[in-house]
């Protein structure tokens, strides 16, 4: 099964690697963040922390994230390969974390991109070593978050576009929605709001502070989201 | 497997399909309870630690161990104003509600709110005031007793003063006859105004909607009724003995009007005898001039002695009752001549008597020198002299006659109106009752408790401010508490940046009032000693001004306030006064804070018999070695003061009385011959700098260690002024200090240095003639900070707080910090605010920070250092970056590194494509 989900992964990230979308999300990525690094975070006298870029790259990935996912399991519909793959020896579970890892290691690659913050940080300053790779991680369990909300929702379509759309939808939901939701209730309502809020956990980990509640919560909603995705995959089958 | 599965798939049945479905509805039904239940799980069973070393985001140490043993609730209310175009707004309050919530998912005890309308915050005035009524209901019945009188008071006030005019408009009026009655009057309109702007002051500060501030409203109370008690005392007293008056010459057989209508008509007869030895004026002269002018000089005598008694006797109805000579009538204006003027004179009716019984002498012996020169024209015009002073005295005697009589008539007959008024006054006093009623009110005042939340009500008008509520305790931390001016990094940040940046300080403000007001009981007493000889009564104009001590007690109370707010018992102890420690009833430990004495009192050049002035020295410090002795903790305090040198010769550094001590105990004393100061290198001439006015008086603190009462300072931003170096000698040095020869201390005792300015070309050490020069400079408005000394500056490092520790007796541990830093605890030091910009007049909050070097020494004196806050956290910052690195840096970041990241996709696309 290890093997099966192996050659997948590999499959998905060559095929990510060798599309042109990649590149551009990882680019325009890299324009950002270096903007808002050398503005914000770079300044003289300023503070020798990533956390506010930590803060600005959780919501430009829930933009980049599903624009590099949303072809995973749309584009096999859409091109008929989707027979294929279920007539392979592989079960839809592999496949769909085949696709995962693929996007998963395609966007540990972008993050490692941008290490060079750190290092830039680190000539001028003492940044906190241990709360920055803290900081690294909870972006590795976002993505992995955003990575199956963008495969769930590119296994509910044959449009790329669609999937995309609706993925960004459902993040945005997931933090600013249910933020504002938050702002407005009072009482159980509000923490029951907040803790569904997948920023509110994210700013433990770019703060520093260790929860086993935020990675609980980030692993377990992975996890749900890849399951639904190979519900609906399977799904596909007897409909 | 799935070839077989999909195979079959594409020919499910309709019931098949169901079947299928519904085992996935079903299976992601429980997938989502299971994703529900794990979550639950790890929120209740969370594990939650800070990683970022500079703990920037967590709760300290102190702040789990006080929220973990919180009893009661504690509810927190973050006031606010949200503007949406302030970006630095919207990043503290976005930080200060993480914090908030990062304590109460610690503790389920606490809970906040949002406070951003006005709406919210007068619910929350409104709740407050609820909560401090049972405070204040002391306050509240003093102030309710007190309307009570006021209002009797002013209604009799309302009564007494329209009498008052009435009596006054009768001309004919027995108390309209003292013009002091008027005065009378006017207190009583002006009584009734300061009654009546009293009631409105004290209504405004006690709103029935709102925080009243009782506190005030009591204060304010206090002042309007010794106002009112004095001026109804003064009244009563005055109409007590007018009452006195009137009783005695209303009556038909008085005395004293007897006495006036006697003085009256015997006056007329008085000078009857001088008139008939000199004749009529106009008349022939007589025969015989000589011999009348002889019966004259005789008469003079006679008239003279009868004078003398007339006056006796109307001093016998003043000595009786003098408010009589404030009658109108009891005195008249008489011509006299001053500096060669004709001017009116009012003199009294005594006075003219006793005026023509001198004149009388006078011209007696004059009549008698022409007598004896026997010349007939001198004894002519002696005459004609003679006859005109008759003349004048018949004058004066027609006016006090007139006088008299019409003050034996005017005193006689007493008017309904002021009779009425004059009865009442005889009753008790006018306002006797009132007075005593006042004063009643006034014992209830000083008897009321005080009230912690007096301020409340002001601090809520702040914008930005936490009000932490439990049970009936409130506190309210106020913004810059909680964000204070992050400290200027030297040589990097601008000297006068735009705004003032901040450094967030929640953890250390919130906790550190948390903990006082859940906390029950004291944590320990602290003690102020101080050596303050009282000045000398009769202070000599030429004697030099009493010396007195760079610290004195009186400009301790915000150092008291800080450390009652902390939950410390604090008391005072003058050793000038006394000898023995103050009495406290309680059995916890006493932290003692060392005070600069106040420096001997310089000799008075011009008196060479004086007794020596009460001066600090060994009797005193015997009593503090008993205290260090018996495992005593304490904090010594010093400052770099200069004083006048006696016999004017110019100024010089003051001695600390303490070195003696502090040498042959542990080691250490204070270099009070150089104060430390921070100066701007001019990089162009050697031992040349510029002198910044405001750094001269605030002068930054670096170098904290990392020691649990400083390394909470490293990021807080304080200042000091008249900073003394600490010295730590060597346990072979011996010195000679400035009033005695000390033993070095033996080598037991244990020296950390807590605050050490470090060898920096910022920081200098000025003796007496450098600093007279530096002074000058800053002081003169022509000149531009430049100065160069002419010799190498002294630079550090400087000790400025040294710990020292020594074993003492029942193994305890004699524990004190030593600190050059006496004058940055002073209120006029901490209650002004600190100037940034003379240009733009800006200045930044109280350095209230240097507060809490002195809190965490007391924590860690009484070994209780689990207390003592976190304080601002040291982020590390950027340093400077260098002007040509700049453009390259955003240059790789913003074109090269992701050129180099598109660079394979790029080839890759172009690979395909071919």
């Amino acid at each position: 099964m290890i093997d099966r989900i192996k050659a997948l992964t590999e499959r998905e990230l060559a095929a990510i690697f060798l599309s042109f979308i990649a590149y551009v999300v990882g680019v325009l990525f890299l324009l950002v963040t270096g903007m808002l690094f050398t503005f914000e975070t770079l300044t003289e006298g300023g503070e020798a922390t990533m956390r506010p870029l930590f803060d600005h790259m959780s919501w430009l990935l829930i933009l980049a994230l599903p624009l590099i996912t949303m072809r995973m399991i749309s584009d096999e519909y859409a091109s008929g390969t989707v027979e294929t793959l279920m007539t392979a020896p592989v079960s839809d579970a592999e496949v769909v974390l085949g696709k995962f890892f693929g996007t998963f290691l395609f966007y540990v690659a972008l993050i490692l991109s941008t290490l060079v913050y750190v290092v830039a940080l680190a000539m001028f300053s003492k940044p906190d070593l241990l709360a920055t790779a803290y900081g690294y991680l909870g972006l590795l369990l976002l993505g992995a978050l955003y990575a199956s909300v963008g495969l769930f929702a590119s296994s509910l379509t044959r449009h790329q576009l669609i999937a995309a759309v609706l993925a960004i939808a459902i993040l945005a939901l997931f933090s600013y929605a249910v933020d504002y939701l938050a702002m407005i209730q009072g009482g159980a309502w509000r923490n029951t709001l907040s803790y569904i809020n997948i920023l509110h956990h994210f700013k433990d980990f770019s703060k520093g502070i260790f929860d086993t509640k935020a990675i609980v919560f980030f692993v377990s909603s992975t996890a749900f989201f890849l399951f639904l995705c190979v519900k609906v995959m399977e799904s596909k089958r007897w409909r | 497997m799935a070839v077989k599965d999909s195979n079959r798939a594409t020919n499910v049945g309709s019931s098949q399909r169901f079947a299928i479905g519904a085992n996935v509805l079903l299976s992601v039904v429980l997938a989502v309870g299971l994703l529900i239940a794990v979550n639950l799980i790890a929120s209740i069973k969370s594990y939650r630690s800070d990683l970022a070393s500079v703990g920037n985001y967590g709760l300290s140490d102190r702040t789990k161990n006080v929220l973990g043993s919180l009893e009661k609730d504690v509810k927190l209310s973050l006031l606010y104003e949200p503007d949406e175009g302030d970006k630095a707004q919207q990043e503290r309050i976005a930080r200060m509600l993480d914090y908030c919530a990062e304590l109460s998912r610690f503790s389920g005890k606490v809970s906040y709110q949002h406070v951003t309308s006005d709406r919210q915050r007068e619910s929350l005035v409104a709740e407050i005031n609820k909560n401090l009524s049972s405070e204040a209901d002391a306050h509240k019945i003093a102030l309710e007793d007190f309307e009570r009188v006021r209002g009797r008071a002013e209604a009799d006030l309302v009564t007494r003063y329209t009498e008052a005019q009435a009596i006054l408009a009768n001309n004919e009026s027995w108390l309209g006859g003292f013009p002091l009655f008027t005065q009378v009057s006017l207190a009583l309109d002006k009584l009734k105004e300061a009654s009546q702007e009293a009631a409105e002051e004290i209504a405004e500060l006690t709103p029935k909607t709102g925080i009243p501030k009782y506190g005030e409203a009591v204060t304010r109370a206090q002042g309007t009724v010794e106002t009112l008690a004095g001026g109804f005392s003064q009244i009563s007293d005055l109409m007590g003995r007018l009452t006195q008056l009137a009783s005695e010459t209303s009556k038909p057989d008085s005395e004293y009007i007897a006495l006036l209508r006697g003085v009256s008509t015997d006056l007329r007869d008085v000078i009857n005898n001088l008139r008939a030895q000199v004749g009529p004026a106009g008349s022939d002269p007589p025969s015989d001039v000589k011999k009348a002018l002889k019966g004259y000089a005789d008469a003079c005598i006679t008239t003279g002695a009868a004078l003398e008694d007339l006056v006796a006797r109307v001093d016998r109805f003043s000595t009786a009752f003098p408010i009589v000579q404030e009658h109108e009538n009891w005195t008249t204006q008489v011509p006299s001549r001053v500096f060669s003027q004709d001017v009116m004179m009012q003199v009294e009716v005594a006075g003219i008597l006793q005026d023509m019984g001198r004149s009388l002498s006078k011209i007696r012996l004059e009549v008698l020198g022409v007598i004896d020169s026997g010349q007939k024209d001198d004894l002519a015009l002696a005459l004609t002299k003679a006859r005109r002073n008759v003349d004048a005295l018949e004058g004066y005697v027609q006016d006090c006659t007139n006088i008299l009589a019409g003050l034996a008539d005017s005193l006689s007959s007493v008017d309904p109106a002021s009779g009425s008024l004059l009865q009442d006054s005889r009753e008790g006093g006018l306002f006797g009752k009132l007075v005593d009623d006042l004063n009643q009110v006034k014992a209830k005042f000083e008897d009321l408790p005080e009230l912690k939340l007096a301020d409340v009500a002001d601090q809520l008008k702040d914008d930005n401010a936490v009000v932490i509520e439990c049970g009936d305790q409130l506190r309210v931390v106020g913004f810059e508490t909680i964000w204070p001016a992050r400290p200027a990094i030297p040589g990097l940040q601008d000297d006068d940046p735009a705004e003032t940046e901040r450094t967030f300080n929640g953890d250390s403000a919130l906790c550190s009032n948390i903990l006082s007001i859940t906390s029950d009981k004291a944590f320990a007493n602290v003690v102020l000693v101080a050596y303050e000889p009282a000045a000398p009564q009769q202070q000599s104009p030429f004697s030099p001004p009493p010396a007195r001590s760079s610290l004195p007690l009186a400009s301790l109370s915000k150092v008291t306030t800080t450390l009652e707010d902390a939950n410390f018992n604090v008391e005072q102890w003058n050793l000038a006064e006394s000898k023995d420690p103050p009495e406290i009833d309680n059995d916890l430990d006493t932290i003692h804070i060392f005070l600069p004495p106040a420096p001997p009192q310089p000799p008075n050049p011009f008196n060479r018999q004086q007794q020596p002035s009460p001066m600090f020295g060994d009797a005193e410090r015997e009593i503090v070695q008993k205290i260090l002795d018996d495992g005593g903790r304490g904090i010594f305090l010093a400052s770099w003061t200069i004083t006048n040198a006696p016999f004017g010769r110019g100024l010089m550094a003051s001695p600390y009385g303490y070195n003696p001590l502090l040498e042959s105990t542990f080691n250490v004393r204070i270099d009070n011959g150089v104060r430390v100061m921070n100066v701007t290198p001019d990089p162009r001439t050697a031992n040349a700098f510029f002198i910044n006015a405001l750094r001269f008086s605030y002068m930054p603190l670096i170098g904290y260690a990392d020691h649990p009462v400083t390394s909470p300072m490293q990021g807080t931003r304080s200042l000091a002024d008249s900073a003394a170096p600490v010295l730590v000698l060597d346990d072979s040095e011996t010195t000679t200090n400035d009033d005695a020869t000390t033993q070095p201390a033996t080598s037991d005792t244990t020296h950390t240095t807590l605050l050490e300015i470090p060898d920096r070309e910022e920081y200098i050490s000025a003796d007496i003639d450098s600093f007279i020069q530096i002074a000058n400079e800053v002081n003169s408005s022509r000149g531009d900070g430049a100065l160069n000394l002419g010799r190498p500056l002294q630079r550090g490092p400087f000790k400025l707080m040294v710990a020292c520790e020594k074993p003492a007796s029942d193994d305890r541990t004699t524990r004190v910090i030593v600190a050059g830093l006496a004058a940055c605890f002073a209120d006029q030091y901490l209650n002004n605010k600190v100037p940034v910009s003379l240009e733009q007049f800006r200045s930044e909050s109280e350095p209230l920070e240097n507060l809490d070097l002195l809190l965490n020494s007391i924590y860690w004196l009484n070994d209780t250092p689990e207390l003592i806050g976190r304080g601002p956290v040291p982020v590390p910052r950027i340093e400077r970056i260098p002007t040509g690195s700049r453009g390259y840096i955003q240059a790789f970041f913003w074109a090269i590194w992701p050129a180099v990241v598109l660079a394979p996709g790029l080839f890759l696309w172009f690979m395909r494509r071919r």
